[in-house]
Order: structure tokens, then C-alpha cells, then sequence
């Protein structure tokens, strides 16, 4: 659905993005993730056409960004950082504004406008001045504008900052229906803990540089290293010991009392299989957890620089 | 998009007919203006001064301020407002044409103005009736104010567009719009209802403007719209870009060439057939003057700074090219500048020759050339000196720029000007070291160079501008090269606030 290949934006003299290539299928949910200033804004603004990039190609759903751009731009729901509204018009006249700007049949438009109202729970508002609406409104605001002529692509940056924990958990809900309904996002957010459960890969970037990509779990074990297995057993250690010391995958054991911290390299599939090699080794396994990656310690490695 | 959609179905139209029409907002506003407009008439009645046409002028005044002050403000807050606050860019991505926006925002943002004048007119139609000009007269000024109006407008939007601050964006057109309309400088009062209405109350009064064009005998107000509209259609061009995208110049080089070729035919219309006595070779000073000062404004615009030409020496080398194209935005500023130089030369020729030829005896052909070689070196000097700057000094160049403009410009025009002051002190009374000195600065040079007795100060004109147009050329060509060299070995920094 979006193909990305050697992109570079400048801005006077600084580079923001350098040779970005991405590919990102139709339903996924794609997270961009880094520190301030890695080029996540930049890319998402040339995606969009706002930022003219120094050079590389944008294919959206098929259509080339510089020769199509209509076409291509059609496909694609924008919501920025900050949440730009119109403060003299009603949250109902502002939604009806962009309803025109893209050509919503009249007939049609207020049931749109109701519809998406409903969907970011500001029903109540619909009357209520822009200009008066709390962040977290305006920014939910801004994603009923932005899904309102139904986009089949999402490009959302930082759409979580200023909304509070009820907004949050509607805004999380809204894309995982999104996600559901096959449209394609791309997300950038710092609140990443809250969204590692839906996006479907991630991708992060650092200095203007994609310096990784893939699954979650892909890139968390790329970057975090090894995932860590906890192990907790019943009664003596030394069988289990035993088929840890056996597995090369197992390393830097830990003991305390019963329960054992060890890094693992392997995907979910692999420690099943090492928890049946315990189970069959006659060790009682009280409890076996494997660490989920988190995006945030992720994000927080990233934002240390301390991705190589 | 038809003409009727682009009216009546514009988004941004009806956002700000929602916004700005409000009842309780344009009620009170209505009541103010038809209290303003009743007292003028019943002050004019009671003084008996309608034959003076004393209503009128005060009734116009109203409208001017409604709609040229207020209304071009309005224009310039909502575009910088909706530019700043990133509003704009929604309407950058919508399927809502960039010219959709550029109407949206000139016809909408003033609505509110448009409105109330439309209140004063029933005021003004019983002014017109019981004294001069006329309802004829009234239908004329409306006419051209309406016109000069779009035109303020249009440059109030393409400043809001090109603002990089929000606060005081497009107030420089506020003042354009008083000086203009205080002074009406000989035919740059064209653009303004001042000598339309000037001619209407009074029409024996000697306007400081010629009335013919082309040597075309018109009507003052036709000779107001064929100067105001070609302008408006160029500006809007301009603003349409604008609204398109914020990472592109006003114009592209080519419309920048048809910018100054619709001046030059402005300039040629306004002096073709002028002579006179005591000023020889007037004409084609003129010419030489108009087309200099587009030249230097026009090639501010199309000048790319190191950021941009670096951008376009990547974009092309991607492509397999060595430079950008010419004609491209990130080219830099040659061919423009080439082709400036030319117009100039001919506009400054077809203006200056017949005067030159009927004066044959008094005035030579050298007094059109020398001004005339001047008038290229300058612009060739600002053009290219303002492309070294941008490209060797990066981010300080403008300062550089500024400073360089300052005293090669200015600073000769302060001294000499001390100097003729100071005359019996330093000089002497027949000394022409204070006009020499003036004669260095290319805004005095130009007018000294055309000039039959001024020899010396001819040479010191011609001389400076052509060696320091030359030093530049230099300057900008090795500038050029480095900057080619400098975006080819990649980038340099990569961190930018998200």
C-alpha cells in the first residue's frame, strides 16, 4: 500500500531523512519510532506531499506521488502533531468545511459528520466553538476530520499527546477497528506501550536513518538483544539446571532460590519449545513467563542512542 | 471546477461566511456603519456642502478604510493564521485546488467588509444624486475600487503566505495601502480610486499622472484598470503558488520574466509619446527606473538560498544531470537575471530612442545608453551578488547582503548628500565631488548618467556599477561551483526537531 524507496528530505542545510526505504502492506499497522528530531515528522510530511522531498520515489496504492499526486493524496488521512482547528467555527461547521473540501456529497455529509462525532465521542460539542474544545478534544476532533472522507491510509503523528486516559483508550480501540477494517496506518508516538499491542511492525528511525525495521518482536530482539525468560520451579533446581546448561540458546543464567532469569534467544515458538524440554526432563515448573518486547524500553534505548 | 463552484461551492468561502457573519458580531457592526454614514449625510446637509461633493469623499474614505485597511488585514491575519497554525496544509492535502484556497481566503476573509460596504452604498447613491460625481460617477468608482480592492487583497494573501512570523504579517501591505493612497506617486496612483475620483469631482483638475497609454488618449479610470488588473492576475498567480505549497518561491523563474515583461508593457504604455523641455530623455528614465526596481524585486524571489540549490544539485545528480535545469526553483538566479537585463534594455530603448532622435543636437544617444548600461549593471550587480551571498555565507548572507546593499547603495547618496550641504566647508561651491559621490550609488547614478552636462559623474556611475556587477558575476559563478562541490559530498547534519 505505501512504497517508500530512497527517500531524502533537506531542509536550508540540514538533512532530515536519508535514503528511507519502507514497504508497508495493505491492514498493517505500522509504528515509526525514535527520539526528537530522527526525521519521523519529516517522512510522514512527505508522504503526505507537504514536505517535497529532495529526492526518491512515493508510490501510495499504486500511485506516484509526483505524477499522480491527486490521486495519491486521495488515499491519505493526515493528522499532525499539533491540532490545528479553525477557533471561530463550531465543531460541527469544522468538520462540515473539510466534508466539503473533499467533496462529500451534500446529502450524505451530515450523517458523515454524525457518525465520526460519535465515533471520538464529541456528540455532545457539536455546537461548541473550536477555539474552546481542551487539547485532548481538539485532538480527537482532529481524527474524526481526518477519517471523515474514510481514507484508506492513516498517517498519524503523535496522535496520543495531549489526550487523557479515556481518550487514550477510545483513541486505541478506534485503531485497532481501523486496523481491523484493513486500512493502513502509520503511527509516530512516544506512547508506545499503549500502542505495541496492535502495531503490526514497527520501524525506527534515528538521525534520519530507518536503522531498523520489521515485526515488534523482530526488532525488539534486534535491538533489546536477547528476550529474558523467567523460571520458576518446584521443589530441586539442578534437573532444570541441567537443561538450560544443555541449550545453546539459554545464556546468563541467574538463580535465586527457585526462580531462574535467563536470556533467551529465540521467538515464542522456540521457548515452547524449551518449556517442554523442561517439562519432559521431570522439572516442575511453577511458572515460565517470557518477557513481552516492549516498545517503550525500546523507544527509551533509542532515545539513549545506544542503538548501534 | 467551474467559475460557479469555485464561488458558491468554496469551502474556505463559506467558512469564513460562517465565521465572520455572524449574527451578533455583524449586527453591531451594521449599526455602527449606517450611524457613520447617516451622520455624514446629515453634517453635509446641514453645511449645504453636497455640490462640493463633500458626502462623497466622506462616504468613500469610509469605504476605502472598510475595505482597503481593514479588509486587507483580515486577509493577511487569516492566511498567516491558517499558515502558522498548520490549518493551511489541511487544505494543501484536501482535493480543494490551490486556487479554490487563494479565493477562499481573498474573497473570504473581508466578507465581513464587503458586507458593510454594501451597507454604504444606498448612502452613497444619495451623495452621488444630490452633488458631484454623479450616480454615473458612483458606478465608475465602484468600478475601479472594487478592482484596486481585489488587488490589496491579493497581496495581503501572498503576504500572510510568505510570512515567517504571524505576528505583523502583511502589515507591510497596510502601509503600501496608506502610502500609495496619501501620495499617489506619479502613475503608481494608477493602482489606487485617488485619481479616478480626483478626476470625477473636478474633471479640469492637472493630475500628476499622464491620462493616455501608449499614447492613447483614455479615461483616468480605464487607464486604473489596465494597470490594476494585469498586476492583480500576476499577484494571484503568485498567491496560488503560495497556497500550494510553503517550500517554493513566489513565482518560478518563468513567471518571474513574465512579471517584468507585463511591466515593461505598463511602463512603455504610461511614458511612450512623453517629452518634456526641460527634463530630456525623461521617458526613457523612467522606463530605466520601473524596470531596474522590478528587476531587483522580482530577482529577490527567484534567488534559491544554499539550502534550496543544494537540494536541487542532489535532485539532479539523482536524475543523472550536473546541475538543475535553468528554469528549475533551485536553479540558480541566471536566466532570470539574463533575461531582466534584456527586457530592460529593450523597454529602456523603445521608451528613450524617439525622445533621444527628436531632441538630436541636445541630447544624444549616449544619455539613453549610459543610464541604460547602468540600469543592466545594477540588476545584473543585485542579482548576482545576492546569489553569492545566499550560496557562500548560508544563513548570515542576508545580513552580509543587507550590509553590502547598504553601503555601496545608501551610504554614497548619505555623504554626498552631507557634502552638498556642508558645500562651502569641505568642497567648495563649484566642486562636483558631492554629486560623484552620489553618482556611486546606482538609485542616483542611473538619473546622472542621463544627464547632458554631468560627464564625470556619468563615468563614475558607469564604471562602479559595471565593476562591481562584474566582481559579482565572478564571485556568484566560483560561489556556485563550491556549492555544487559542497552538496555533493552529502549530508552534513541530521538532526532536525521532529
Amino acid at each position: 500500500m505505501i512504497q517508500v524507496r530512497n527517500l531524502r528530505v533537506d531542509y536550508d542545510e540540514v538533512c532530515a531523512v536519508h535514503d528511507l526505504s519502507l514497504d508497508i502492506g495493505p491492514g498493517e499497522i505500522y509504528g515509526l519510532i525514535g527520539p526528537n528530531g530522527a526525521g519521523k515528522t519529516s517522512t510522514l510530511r512527505a508522504l503526505v506531499g507537504l514536505v517535497e522531498a529532495t529526492y526518491g520515489d512515493i508510490v501510495i496504492g499504486g500511485f506516484d506521488l509526483d505524477h499522480d499526486r491527486e490521486q495519491a493524496v486521495g488515499l491519505i488521512g493526515f493528522m499532525p502533531d499539533s491540532a490545528p482547528v479553525y477557533d471561530d467555527l463550531t465543531v460541527w461547521e469544522f468538520l462540515d468545511l473539510f466534508a466539503e473540501a473533499y467533496r462529500i456529497p451534500f446529502a450524505r455529509r451530515g450523517q458523515a459528520i454524525d457518525q465520526y462525532l460519535r465515533l471520538v465521542d464529541l456528540t455532545e460539542k457539536r455546537h461548541a466553538m473550536t477555539g474552546g474544545l481542551s487539547r485532548g478534544m481538539k485532538q480527537r476532533l482532529m481524527l474524526a476530520k481526518t477519517l471523515l472522507p474514510d481514507p484508506q491510509v492513516l498517517l498519524l503523528d503523535e496522535p496520543a499527546s495531549g489526550v487523557d486516559p479515556n481518550g487514550r483508550a477510545l483513541l486505541k480501540q478506534i485503531l485497532r477497528d481501523l486496523g481491523h477494517a484493513g486500512k493502513t496506518i502509520i503511527i509516530s508516538s512516544h506512547i508506545l506501550s499503549e500502542l505495541s499491542e496492535f502495531c503490526t511492525s514497527v520501524g525506527v528511525m534515528q538521525k534520519g536513518e530507518l536503522v531498523v525495521g520489521g515485526t515488534v518482536a523482530e526488532v525488539a530482539t534486534r535491538v533489546m538483544g536477547r528476550a529474558k525468560i523467567i523460571l520458576e520451579v518446584v521443589g530441586a533446581t539442578d534437573g532444570a539446571a541441567r537443561v538450560l546448561a544443555a541449550d545453546a540458546r539459554v545464556s546468563a543464567p541467574a538463580w535465586q532460590g527457585a526462580v531462574c532469569e535467563f536470556a533467551f534467544e529465540g521467538e515464542a515458538e522456540q521457548a515452547s519449545e524449551l518449556l517442554a524440554a523442561l517439562v519432559t526432563a521431570g522439572v516442575r515448573v511453577a511458572a515460565f513467563s517470557r518477557e513481552k518486547e516492549d516498545l517503550e524500553a525500546l523507544f527509551l534505548k533509542i532515545g539513549a542512542r545506544e542503538v548501534s | 471546477m467551474t467559475f460557479a463552484e469555485l464561488i458558491f461551492a468554496n469551502p474556505l468561502l463559506i467558512k469564513h461566511v460562517r465565521s465572520r457573519l455572524r449574527r451578533q458580531q455583524l449586527i453591531p457592526f451594521i449599526v455602527v456603519i449606517v450611524l457613520i454614514c447617516g451622520c455624514i449625510l446629515w453634517g453635509v446637509s446641514v453645511t449645504q456642502t453636497f455640490k462640493d461633493g463633500a458626502a462623497f469623499t466622506c462616504l468613500l474614505f469610509v469605504q476605502g478604510a472598510l475595505l482597503l485597511l481593514v479588509g486587507t488585514s483580515e486577509v493577511a491575519s487569516a492566511v498567516a493564521g491558517a499558515k502558522h497554525s498548520g490549518t493551511l496544509d489541511f487544505h494543501r492535502i484536501s482535493p480543494q485546488s490551490p486556487v479554490a484556497t487563494a479565493v477562499g481566503f481573498i474573497l473570504g476573509a473581508p466578507i465581513r467588509e464587503w458586507v458593510l460596504f454594501l451597507v454604504t452604498l444606498p448612502f452613497a447613491l444619495v451623495a452621488a444624486f444630490m452633488g458631484p460625481p454623479g450616480v454615473d460617477g458612483l458606478i465608475i468608482t465602484i468600478l475601479v475600487l472594487i478592482p484596486s480592492a481585489l488587488l490589496f487583497h491579493t497581496l495581503a494573501a501572498l503576504g500572510g503566505a510568505a510570512s515567517a512570523r504571524l505576528r505583523g504579517a502583511g502589515s507591510w501591505v497596510t502601509v503600501l495601502v496608506i502610502i500609495l493612497h496619501a501620495g499617489s506617486p506619479l502613475q503608481s496612483g494608477l493602482f489606487t480610486i485617488i485619481p479616478t475620483v480626483t478626476k470625477l469631482m473636478n474633471p479640469k483638475t492637472d493630475l500628476p499622472i499622464r491620462d493616455s497609454f501608449f499614447g492613447l488618449a483614455l479615461p483616468v479610470a480605464v487607464l486604473s484598470l489596465l494597470h490594476i488588473i494585469p498586476v492583480l492576475v500576476l499577484l494571484f498567480l503568485a498567491a496560488v503558488r503560495k497556497m500550494k505549497s510553503d517550500f517554493i518561491p513566489v513565482y518560478s523563474k518563468m513567471q518571474s520574466v513574465a512579471f517584468q515583461g507585463v511591466i515593461a508593457g505598463l511602463a512603455l504604455g504610461d511614458v511612450v509619446g512623453l517629452r518634456v523641455d526641460d527634463a530630456p530623455g525623461l521617458a526613457g528614465l523612467i522606463t530605466i527606473y520601473a524596470m531596474v526596481l522590478a528587476a531587483v524585486l522580482l530577482s529577490w524571489g527567484v534567488t534559491p538560498d544554499a539550502g534550496a540549490f543544494a537540494k536541487g544539485v542532489r535532485r539532479a545528480r539523482k536524475l543523472g544531470l550536473p546541475a538543475s535545469p535553468v528554469w528549475s526553483d533551485w536553479a540558480a538566479n541566471w536566466a532570470p537575471l539574463g533575461l531582466f537585463c534584456g527586457i530592460t534594455i529593450v523597454a529602456g530603448l523603445w521608451a528613450g530612442i524617439p525622445d533621444a532622435v527628436a531632441r538630436l543636437g541636445g541630447l544624444t544617444l549616449t544619455h539613453l545608453i549610459a543610464p541604460l548600461m547602468v540600469g543592466v549593471a545594477t540588476v545584473m550587480c543585485f542579482g548576482s551578488a545576492k546569489q553569492f551571498f545566499a550560496l557562500r555565507y548560508r544563513k548570515a548572507g542576508m545580513t552580509y547582503f543587507g550590509l553590502f546593499l547598504f553601503i555601496a547603495w545608501i551610504m554614497p547618496i548619505i555623504i554626498g548628500s552631507l557634502l552638498e550641504i556642508s558645500r562651502d566647508t569641505f568642497v567648495g561651491k563649484a566642486s562636483h565631488v558631492p554629486q560623484i559621490i552620489n553618482a556611486l550609488s546606482p538609485a542616483v547614478g542611473i538619473a546622472f548618467a542621463g544627464s547632458p552636462d554631468t560627464m564625470a559623474e556619468t563615468t563614475v556611475s558607469l564604471v562602479v556599477a559595471t565593476l562591481l556587477a562584474l566582481v559579482f558575476v565572478a564571485l556568484s559563478v566560483r560561489a556556485e561551483q563550491q556549492a555544487i562541490a559542497d552538496a555533493g559530498a552529502g549530508p552534513a547534519k541530521t538532526d532536525v526537531a521532529a
